[in-house]
């Protein structure tokens, strides 16, 4: 996840406003330790599983603490390993603890369990570093005695900031969790709602509790086994808790929609120095003039992204200046709190009307539209309604709504602004961000086989073409290299992905800039030669006519009991013509192997299809070959036919025709 | 001359203020490249103080940015560790660009941080580091930064490498030696008239110059070895000095020296307690073949010690007692080493500790007798005259086998506190790393179906089990996918059955080829190469660097094709060979009885192909690729 300064100030907002309420707690993480009875697991594990999670406890408590009755959160992680492979060994036998300023560790202890020897660590084995690149500090040693059999437990408890607008616990993970125990501790006053995602498991409340509340689920989770063509991560096991209620003061939907896009609104709308006022003028001025000669057909909203992407940079860092129009004008960078200050005022400027757009990475975590936590808040986008335009604000190489996929078919909050008197307050709407048809993406090949009289130096002429998402990995990165040789080897690679081994010479590339991302195809057109593109038989010949299509995707292992839909990253479509002469004193054989006509129907309209023809005309043969994948998600009971489709496109590209001599 | 030249190096170093170029100029002249160091130093003093040599080193580069990445970045840590070097003398700004005035202005470096920083790899280790950030760093910046470096420890020194990895306009070291002090100089891929290279001696002290211009960035291409192969680069040792009671006072003039200095580390070894004894006596038990004794015990230690390396200091060189080891169960290469020694001369077996550099550093000892020689302990084993190194940081290295990164370097072997020998680390055979995969197989319709066995040898068995250790399913499925995949990928293989063995393991399997066979009319036509190994590996024409293999290998590749009755073969391919001293192969086709056979050995000789072996290497390539287009054809006999 991406630093997010926008939601935080509003989480410090939030938290002074709590109260305290003296009670003996729930859990005191003083007293809490590990069982010295059950160290030693007597149980059975199967020879085939690596490692064996025996316990997994985590145990949020909410509390208040010193005299300004401070609301902190300390969490608890207690978990027990069995190692059961060498290769868990070397997985599990050391571990780094977070400390420091921000997870203040109050309690720790870690011990390895093999046989009945118990060796616990002690302080003289942990050592105490920063990670490289990393402001967090941590605690890490080595267990020791380990062995294929032993355990290894530990705990500790970090005082940390309370998060209180977006919990969320993955517990499913490469492992069997044998016991698995969540808790939620709070004071009395504060409620938390929650939600389970991908497993049938529910949050238990406890009553049984004076003055605190507690929430709890205590299940155990099977392995997580990722399936091809699906989200895997976004399909774990999780769930999430958020503060609902404040019973103290009265405070109900406390993490809502509504309530962020009220405290982004009042984050953009701040208050601007005289300089930054000028700053955003003078940028406004230097947007609508950006590329006016070069490029006239461009939108104002277009000019503008092109202006703040060619001239500023993004950086995933949490400091303040990164957010202060004047550092970013003067330093040509910004966060994502920072590009969106600069971007939403200098649309304000520019009297353009605006959307901000909240949404998460769908292959990851997919929006919620029901349980508002502020965790699906996590990807900023900037929409322009009137030209249905979305600014990935972050992402430099997204241009012209070229977006990153996964935020597409996905929900998201859009949060408009209105002047109530002297204050703005934020308009929401949750809705969805539409997946672009196969037609936004489309990868088309024109091959042309050239045979050498001797067929020995054969080549073939291709030109491609490109757009969408296809496009987008190759236009909005072009500009940003500045050595020859990888600009080259990457504009190469547009087509000799085709066959690996073959070169590429006489390579050209139109439209390789970002700005003509979404407006016009990339294109290139180039040879490949010492390509191998016959085999002898013989006499003979046989031209491997499929391998011009490129490698394909193949699912030929696939199991055919699914567990979940098929997702589709995004919906795209490849056309290829394969021309190709049949040499003088040479026929044809089995031609009607490039034959192939597979489709994925469903409620009788085709939703995917690999399908091929030919023709002849005199000496030369044309293969025409279309394939595209139109949906989001097919529903599993079609994962035979997609299954079919997807082969049929690797099939192909195995296919060689004989070319016999004639006697 | 050559005195202007020195004072104008230092004017350089120590009063950078007014200059000349513009942001506009700047960006003008380097608008292709995205970083250029404008002016590199490193003055290296080497002093006699209180009858220890000092060494101090003061950098000093200048470096244009040209890449709007950068915008806001600009962090830099550098790098030291106690008790060897410390990091003084932080000087560092940058010079932001006003492009509409074309003039540079300054911003200071505020904040140095002096940090822990973890290494994963190593685990834990004395390395800490001063950060701090380049304020105001957008494209079009310069950065200057300025610091000094102090090493006590001349067995640690002293190396400078002068292509970067970015284009060096300007790049100088000056070597200033104290008088009394004697050094020793030498070059790597370079020689003196690389550089602008001059001596001046004054009355105190001689200063070496080295000074080399527009320098191309140091270009890393794939399977390239270290740049210590490639990069001009010069070694500098102390040979001895003169103390103040006027004697001179050796300090690392050979590979004695070195290994007296060495011995500092293996004083405070401790033999084993009663537990690594019992440990060992029960490993032992029954058996008398000092060979077989040897093998258990390096068994034990592979297969029980985990690598987490502690190098702390001087911890980096020094062994851990091996009780401690044995008993913690972790280790790093010395860990391992030592307790392998002890076990072995506890078990009455000629074991010694060694040090040795890995294949990424180019030296012998004799070429340079210092710390930058090695990074690496190990055992060596001697039995019946023969020597037998043994690195059990290698998981899966089967006894007794040198680990692949060392084979063909020059080991130390400690023989005692005032012995030593140099002995030279074998590279195994293509014959054992042989990768031998045979199939028999038949016809049905068009699939091929059969079994099949694979051997991997010494370096390659690893391979296979480090997956089976993993205990997922998945994974094993993937990698016999991948590893056991003939003719395309609808091959389907099902393994067997598995033996390990110390030359490698052998694998069976069971595999269905679907649809492979080309029909047309009524002929079928088969591509025999069900597998083209090297096909992909042709080098480029322009490529610079040579090409490093881990180690020799031999690809055999024997399928047999029952040909189905009726039918006959209506046309065979012909053999082929290609032979080079360092890389070859033969190929042939044959009938026998029903069977067409398939047999294909490829021999790769050496670990390293040199840029004036590439034409012939490309040419054994496309020769083995004109081969894999040859397909053999099965008609029906004539009724």
């Amino acid at each position: 996840m991406k630093f997010n300064p926008i939601l935080l100030c509003s989480l410090l907002f939030l938290s002074n406003q709590l109260f305290a309420q003296d009670s003996e707690s729930y859990f005191n993480y003083e007293d809490y330790d590990w069982s010295e009875t059950e160290a030693v697991f007597t149980g059975e594990v199967d020879d085939s599983t690596a490692a064996l999670i025996l316990k997994d406890k985590l145990l949020y408590n909410f509390h208040y603490i010193g005299e300004d009755n401070k609301l902190v959160m300390d969490r608890l992680y207690h978990r027990r390993v069995y190692l059961n492979s060498t290769s868990a060994l070397e997985e599990f036998n050391r571990k780094y603890i977070p400390t420091g300023e921000a997870n203040e560790l109050l309690k720790f202890r870690a011990r390895a369990i093999t046989g009945n020897k118990v060796t616990e660590i002690d302080e003289d084995d942990i050592e105490t570093g920063l990670l490289e690149d990393s402001e967090t500090e941590y605690n890490y040693f080595a267990f020791q005695g380990l062995e294929v059999g032993s355990i290894v437990e530990y705990y500790y408890v970090n005082r940390m900031y309370p998060n209180t607008k977006g919990l969320m616990i993955t517990y499913q993970e490469e492992y069997e969790i044998l016991d698995f125990q969540l808790d939620v501790i709070t004071p009395w006053n504060l409620i938390f709602t929650n939600k389970v995602y991908n497993l049938p498991d529910s949050v238990i409340t406890d009553t049984s509790i004076e003055n605190q509340n507690r929430w709890y689920l205590h299940t155990a989770t099977s392995a997580y086994e990722e399936e091809s063509v699906s989200p895997g991560k976004a399909l774990m096991g999780r769930v999430m808790f958020k503060l609902d209620q404040n019973l103290y003061n009265g405070a109900s939907d406390i993490t809502s929609y509504n309530y962020a896009a009220q405290n982004l609104i009042s984050f953009i709308t701040v208050e601007l120095s005289r300089k930054g006022e000028k700053a955003i003028k003078q940028e406004a001025k230097n947007a609508s003039k950006y590329l006016v000669k070069e490029e006239p057909n461009l939108s104002l909203a277009q000019r503008l992204e092109h202006y703040i992407k060619d001239n500023y940079s993004y950086y995933d860092a949490s400091a303040t200046q990164l957010n202060d129009i004047e550092f970013i004008q003067e330093n040509k960078v910004f966060n994502s709190g920072g590009a969106l200050r600069l971007y939403t005022r200098i649309l304000d400027q520019l009297e353009l009307d605006y959307q901000v757009v909240y949404t998460t990475n769908r292959s990851q975590l997919i929006f919620d539209d029901e349980f508002e936590s502020n965790k699906f808040l996590d990807e900023l986008l900037v929409y322009i309604p009137q030209e249905d335009l979305y600014f990935d604000i972050s992402d430099v190489s997204s241009r012209n709504g070229v977006n990153n996929f996964n935020f597409t078919a996905n929900k998201a909050l859009f949060i408009d602004k209105e002047l109530l008197g002297e204050d703005f307050v934020a308009l929401t709407d949750v809705r969805e961000i539409p997946y672009k048809p196969a037609s936004f993406t489309v990868d088309s090949i024109k091959a042309k086989v050239i045979l050498d009289d001797a067929f020995l130096d054969n080549k073939v002429n291709v030109f491609r073409s490109l757009t969408g998402y296809a496009a987008r990995s190759y236009q909005g990165i072009f500009e940003l290299i500045k050595e020859e040789d990888q600009l080259k080897e990457i504009e190469e690679s547009l087509i000799g992905y085709i066959d690996s081994e073959a070169e590429v010479q006489d390579i050209e590339v139109r439209n390789g800039k970002a700005i003509y991302l979404g407006r016009k195809p990339l294109q290139a057109t180039a040879t490949l030669t010492n390509i191998q593109l016959l085999e002898n038989a013989g006499n003979s010949l046989l031209l491997n006519v499929g391998k011009l299509i490129g490698p394909q995707m193949t699912m030929y292992d696939e199991d055919s009991a699914r567990v979940n839909d098929i997702y589709n990253y995004f919906a795209r479509s490849y056309y290829r013509t394969i021309e190709f002469e049949i040499p003088t004193g040479y026929k044809l054989l089995n031609a009607d192997d490039l034959l192939f006509d597979e489709k994925l129907v469903i409620d009788g309209e085709t939703r995917a299809i690999f399908k091929s023809t030919y023709q002849t005309t005199g000496n030369t043969v044309l293969v025409t070959i279309s394939e595209w994948y139109e949906d989001h998600i097919y529903p599993k009971e079609y994962f035979e036919d997609y299954l079919k489709v997807v082969n049929a496109a690797a099939d192909f590209n195995k296919v060689s025709v004989l070319l016999e001599k004639e006697s | 001359m050559k005195s202007y030249k020195l004072k104008l190096a230092f004017f350089l170093f120590f009063s950078f203020s007014l200059w000349g170029q513009s942001p506009k100029n700047l960006s003008e002249e380097f608008k292709d490249k995205s970083f250029v160091q404008l002016d590199g130093q490193n003055i290296t003093s080497l002093e006699i103080v209180d009858d220890e040599i000092l060494i101090t080193n003061k950098f000093y580069s200048k470096t244009f940015v040209n890449d709007i990445n950068v915008n806001g970045r600009g962090e830099v840590s550098l790098s030291y560790e106690p008790p060897f070097s410390e990091i003084t003398k932080i000087d560092a700004f940058t010079l932001i660009p006003d492009f509409e005035k074309d003039k540079y202005h300054k911003q200071k470096v505020r904040d140095i941080n002096d940090r822990k920083i973890i290494d994963y790899n190593v685990f834990h280790d004395g390395t800490r580091a001063k950060s701090f950030k380049f304020e105001g760093l957008v494209k079009g910046a310069v950065t200057v930064l300025e610091y000094e470096e102090e090493f006590r420890e001349p067995f640690l020194v002293g190396r400078e490498i002068f292509d970067r990895n970015r284009f060096s306009k300007k790049q100088h070291f000056s070597l200033v030696v104290e008088n009394g002090i004697d050094i020793n100089i030498k070059y790597f891929n370079c020689d003196s008239s690389f550089f602008e290279h001059w001596i001046e001696k004054k009355r105190k002290e001689t200063i070496y110059h080295w000074q080399v211009s527009n320098l191309e960035a140091r270009e890393w291409e794939y399977g390239s070895p270290s740049g210590l192969y490639t990069s001009p680069h010069i070694l500098y040792r102390i040979n001895s000095f003169v103390n103040s009671k006027n004697e001179v006072q050796n300090v690392l003039r050979n590979v004695s020296d070195l290994h007296k200095n060495y011995q500092r580390f293996l004083k405070p070894l401790s033999s084993p307690n009663s537990d690594l004894m019992r440990l060992t006596d029960s490993l032992i038990e029954d058996i008398k073949s000092p060979m077989e004794k040897a093998r258990v015990i390096y068994d034990w230690v592979n297969h029980s010690i985990r690598y987490i390396a502690y190098e702390d200091g001087y911890g980096g060189f020094q062994p851990r007692d091996a009780n401690l080891v044995y008993s913690k169960r972790y280790g790093d290469c010395k860990d391992m080493g030592n307790l392998i020694v002890q076990m072995m001369q506890y078990a009455g077996l000629n074991a010694h500790h060694v040090w040795i550099g890995t294949r990424d550093i180019p030296y012998t000892y004799e070429e340079v007798p210092t710390a930058l020689a090695d990074n690496h302990m190990i055992a060596a084993l001697k039995l019946e005259g023969e020597f037998y190194f043994l690195d059990a940081t290698n998981k899966f290295l089967p006894f007794p086998n040198p680990s692949s990164f060392i084979q063909g370097k020059q080991a130390l072997i400690n023989l005692g506190p005032d012995e030593f020998l140099l002995k030279t680390v074998p590279t195994l055979s293509p014959e054992q790393n042989a990768e031998i995969d045979s199939c028999f197989l038949k016809l049905k319709n068009t699939n091929l179906v059969g079994t099949g066995h694979k051997h991997y040898g010494v370096y390659h068995r690893s391979s296979v089990l480090r997956v089976l250790e993993r205990k997922d399913e998945e994974a094993l499925d993937a990698f016999l996918k991948s590893d056991l995949e003939k003719g395309d990928n609808r091959c389907k293989t099902v393994m067997t059955a598995i033996q390990t063995s110390d030359d490698g393991v052998n694998l069976d399997y069971t595999m269905q080829l679907s649809n492979y066979a080309r029909k047309a009319s009524d002929k079928l036509i088969i591509n025999l190469n069900l597998e083209q190994v090297l096909s992909g590996n042709n080098v480029e024409v322009d490529r610079k660097n040579p090409l490093e293999f881990k180690n020799t290998v031999q690809f055999k590749r024997y399928f047999e094709i029952e040909i189905p009755e009726g039918m006959h073969v209506s046309f065979l391919p012909e053999g082929d060979s290609f032979g080079h001293e360092k890389f070859d192969f033969e190929l042939n086709y044959s009938i026998q009885n029903n069977k067409v056979i398939y047999d294909l050995e490829i021999s790769l000789k050496s670990i390293f192909i040199m840029p004036e072996d590439f034409a012939e290497w490309n040419k054994l390539i496309q020769k083995l690729r004109k081969n894999y287009q040859q397909t053999l054809i099965i008609e029906p006999n004539e009724i």
